[in-house]
């Protein structure tokens, strides 16, 4: 006993482990509070945020290069394809646009300011991306400056791609939707199908399919493989109808009472350069 | 070693350790390929060079220390982690050290070593807080391995270069 004490390194040790694992806890615990990180954290952030640029800057530089090269040699097949698309898209664009207004008329007639389905966008593009990939965060260059807060959800593509989760003033951190945090805020979603719509939660993410499972559905709604699942706006800061992906599988459980989807994700999870963060209009809770 | 070179050696690391996110984010469909994850520790690799190739620099711990705290902050949000385990790493580094003499061989052995202990106790640490459901028998195959293959190609890549570069400034005291 008198020599297990009497080692003054050992003491360093179990005091590095108690004050490490403590920090530990407390970052853990104040994670999903709104006003993590304190001041002194975001001000460092923020130093190495702009430290950051200079290294990510030409790094993102030769990588989106590199991309265009390939790009390149990809593009007359897509522009054959791109073309045969583009007509039926104009259309759709003028009907959109139409609907849009007369939304919007109807909207003013009801005395109806704004609703779940009214945001805009910021878009930003990815400094960095934490090595381990325990926490699937990316880094982004926009903060509050810009109008980011914490739990908007962020947007690649055309597809739904994560949720911010910390805010500094020139940069934010973005939680991937593949995550596997236990305790990470879920997004609401709902399937639409031909006879109304299904609401659930997306669950998790399967890595062996590179699919998004969504459960907790209410299981009236007849679910068919290739219906299209959206956010439902229900809960948080998102808003209505950002689009997620399609259905690739419905399975009921042993009892044939809960249900559970298998999601393809309408982006490459792993590969994007530039995201938008979606800022809803109405006001969150 | 003077306060000039002594930033140099602080610059180097610092930049190491952002090449760390950059480089994981310019190659993320590569290094994240189902079931693989292959995580890039150039940090690491910065410690332990400069550990056998300045040995004038003498505050080291105390560098990593602060360094291990921006890389929580900055990538993770989770304090307490690498803050805890660079300093560790410079300590198993320097207890290793003692039984050989260095050469290239031995510093790559070193340095492999350091990031088994590494990658485990960051497993750890993450099942501990929850951040992960991940099995041992899942996380031996397809990170710890992958992680060392990756991090020894870019040693044998990274070793000269690095070690001219931190002994020139080492020597110039």
């Amino acid at each position: 006993m008198q020599k297990f004490f009497s080692n003054r390194k050992l003491i360093i040790v179990m005091i590095a482990i108690i004050i490490s694992m403590g920090l530990m806890a407390f970052s853990v615990s104040v994670r999903n509070s709104d006003k993590t990180p304190p001041l002194v954290q975001r001000f460092g952030n923020d130093v190495i945020g702009v430290v950051d640029r200079v290294v990510a800057l030409p790094t993102n530089g030769v990588k989106n290069s590199f991309a265009a090269v390939s790009n390149l040699i990809n593009t007359y097949e897509e522009n054959t394809k791109l073309k045969a698309q583009l007509d039926d898209l104009a259309q759709t664009k003028t009907q959109v646009g139409t609907l849009q207004s007369e939304n919007k008329e109807l909207k003013k007639q009801l005395k109806l300011d704004k609703t779940l389905t009214d945001y805009s966008q910021i878009n930003a593009a990815v400094l960095t991306r934490s090595p381990a990939n325990w926490q699937n965060n990316l880094v982004i260059n926009k903060g509050s400056l810009a109008g980011i807060k914490k739990n908007m959800p962020v947007m690649a593509g055309s597809g739904l791609i994560g949720r911010v989760v910390e805010v500094n003033s020139t940069n934010s951190k973005v939680e991937l939707i593949t995550t596997d945090n236990q305790s990470a805020n879920r997004f609401a979603a709902e399937v639409i199908t031909s006879d109304g719509t299904a609401n659930g939660i997306i669950t998790g993410y399967d890595q062996a399919t590179s699919e998004l499972k969504m459960g907790q559905l209410n299981s009236d709604a007849k679910i068919k493989v290739g219906d299209t699942v959206q956010t439902s706006g229900l809960g948080g800061l998102t808003p209505r109808g950002l689009f997620i992906g399609k259905v690739t599988k419905v399975k009921h459980d042993d009892y044939g009472l809960a249900l559970s989807l298998e999601i393809k994700p309408a982006v490459d999870l792993d590969d994007f350069t530039v995201v938008t963060v979606i800022k809803r209009q109405m006001a969150g809770d | 070693m003077r306060v000039r070179e002594k930033t140099w050696v602080i610059v180097l690391l610092s930049v190491l350790m952002l090449f760390d996110g950059s480089l994981s984010y310019a190659f993320q469909g590569l290094f994240h390929q189902f079931p693989n994850t292959m995580i890039i520790r150039l940090t690491v690799l910065g410690f332990v060079l400069v550990y056998f190739f300045a040995p004038h620099f003498d505050h080291l711990v105390t560098v990593a220390l602060i360094l291990g705290l921006f890389y929580d902050s900055f990538y993770t949000g989770i304090l307490g982690v690498y803050m805890f385990l660079f300093p560790l790493m410079i300590f198993l580094t320097r207890w290793i050290a003692q039984f050989f003499t260095p050469a290239p061989l031995v510093i790559g052995a070193i340095y492999l070593i350091d990031l088994t202990v590494l990658e485990s106790f960051v497993y750890g640490m993450n099942t501990f807080m929850g951040q992960t459901t991940m099995a041992l028998s899942d996380f031996i195959p397809n990170i710890l391995g992958p992680t060392l293959a990756l991090n020894l190609v870019l040693f044998i890549f990274l070793y000269f270069p690095l070690r001219q570069l931190i002994s020139k400034i080492d020597a110039v005291y």
